[in-house]
Order: structure tokens, then sequence, then C-alpha cells
């Protein structure tokens, strides 16, 4: 079975913590969580996924619907596949 | 070069330290432009509604955002804005944007009455090169 890519991307701020720990969290067994301190690395992914603001979280290759406020909830990271396994 | 009627802003969240970074680049511009620098501490998620907050940190002169397009955004809130450009991508603006933004004002204002762009009706071919699209 296809492990789910989940990747969070920070630039080592405060705000960012939260949301890398909420997601290593909610994580499944079958989800593999990379996560992308932006100040050393990441850059053209950002490129890549359209990134505009952090933090901000992919699964499977798709920006999830997020940081509409203060960043990523629960609700939208599990809409987005995180805790899942991948279909 | 004096501008009464110029305001050079910068608004910010506690969570994302880089505005200080930002602060020594916009107090220079100021200077050089006689305008004062203002800072806004956004504390709340409805209040980054309410003030169209895009990001820690974001520029206005007199208060539109300094990046080419960011009037077309809604994605308001408490989090750390990043920026590309020709320059690559950096938790900060472009010093030539707001430079740009700024000297963009001063011929507004100096042009001859009737003459466009209207002040605070900037374009982004008047600011210079727009933001790259990927």
């Amino acid at each position: 079975m296809p492990k789910r890519q989940v990747e969070v991307f920070t630039a080592g701020c405060p705000v960012c913590e939260p949301t890398v720990q909420l997601v290593q969290e909610m994580a499944c067994s079958n989800c593999e969580v990379t996560v992308y301190d932006l100040s050393k690395e990441g850059a053209e992914k950002i490129k890549e996924y359209r990134i505009t603001t952090v933090p901000a979280v992919v699964v499977d290759g798709r920006l999830a619907a997020c940081c509409q406020d203060s960043g990523p909830n629960e609700e939208q990271l599990r809409a987005a596949g995180i805790g899942q396994a991948a279909g | 070069m004096f501008a009464p009627s110029m305001r050079l802003e910068v608004l910010y969240f506690a969570g994302c330290p880089g505005h200080e970074r930002l602060l020594p680049v916009l107090r220079a511009l100021a200077g050089e432009h006689g305008i004062a620098l203002s800072q806004r501490r956004v504390d709340s998620t409805a209040e980054a509604a309410q003030v169209r907050f895009l990001g820690s940190p974001s520029v206005r002169v007199n208060g539109v955002d300094v990046e080419p397009g960011a009037d077309q955004r809604n994605d308001f809130g408490l989090k750390c804005r990043l920026y590309r450009s020709s320059e690559g991508q950096s938790g900060l603006p472009p010093q030539r944007w707001i430079a740009d933004a700024l000297d963009a004002i001063v011929l507004t204002i100096d042009a001859p009455e009737g003459a466009a762009p209207v002040l605070g009706q900037r374009t982004d071919a008047f600011r210079g090169e727009p933001q790259a699209a990927s």
C-alpha cells in the first residue's frame, strides 16, 4: 500500500510549531511526514506548490486548505487526508 | 524630499519575528523619503480579517500592499508571509518593491494635475517587474 506523503513547511517561527506537532500527532502509521524549515531547505517545493504563507501542509502533492486564520487545524488536516491510509 | 501625504506602514504579528529584520530597511527608506514609519501589530484572526492582513510582515505604502497582485488575495490570517520575486524567495518583501512603491507615490504627487496614475492606485507595470507566475 502506498504511503501518504505529508509535507509540513515552516520557517522556524513560533506560530509554526503547533502545526508540526499537530500533524505528527495525527499522522497514521501509513503517513510519511517530512518537515521543511524554509530557512534551510525546501525553496523549490515552495515554488512548486505555490505556497505563500507558512505554516503550510501539503498532502500527496496537494496544498491543504489551510492557513485561512491562525494555521491549519485538525479538521482541515483530516479533510486533507492526514490520519487516513492513502487511497 | 518631503512628502507629508505618504504613509509607510508595516503590519506584523508576534508569531513571526521576521519583521524585525525589515525595520532597518524601512527606517532607511522612510528617512530617504522624509516620511514616518508606523508599525501595527495584529493580534487576532478577527483583526487580521478587518485589516486584510496577509501575513507577517506586510508592508503598505498609503495603504496599498507593496506586493504586486496582493489586492487580489483574501487569505487573511495570523501567519508568516513568503515573498517570491525575480530575486528568489524570502520571508521579507524585496526592498525594490518598497522603494518602487514609494517612488510611484512621489511621482504621482509631483505629476501635473489630471495625470495618471491616480494616487493610491498604482499598477504592477508602474511598480516595475511583476511577480513571476510560477
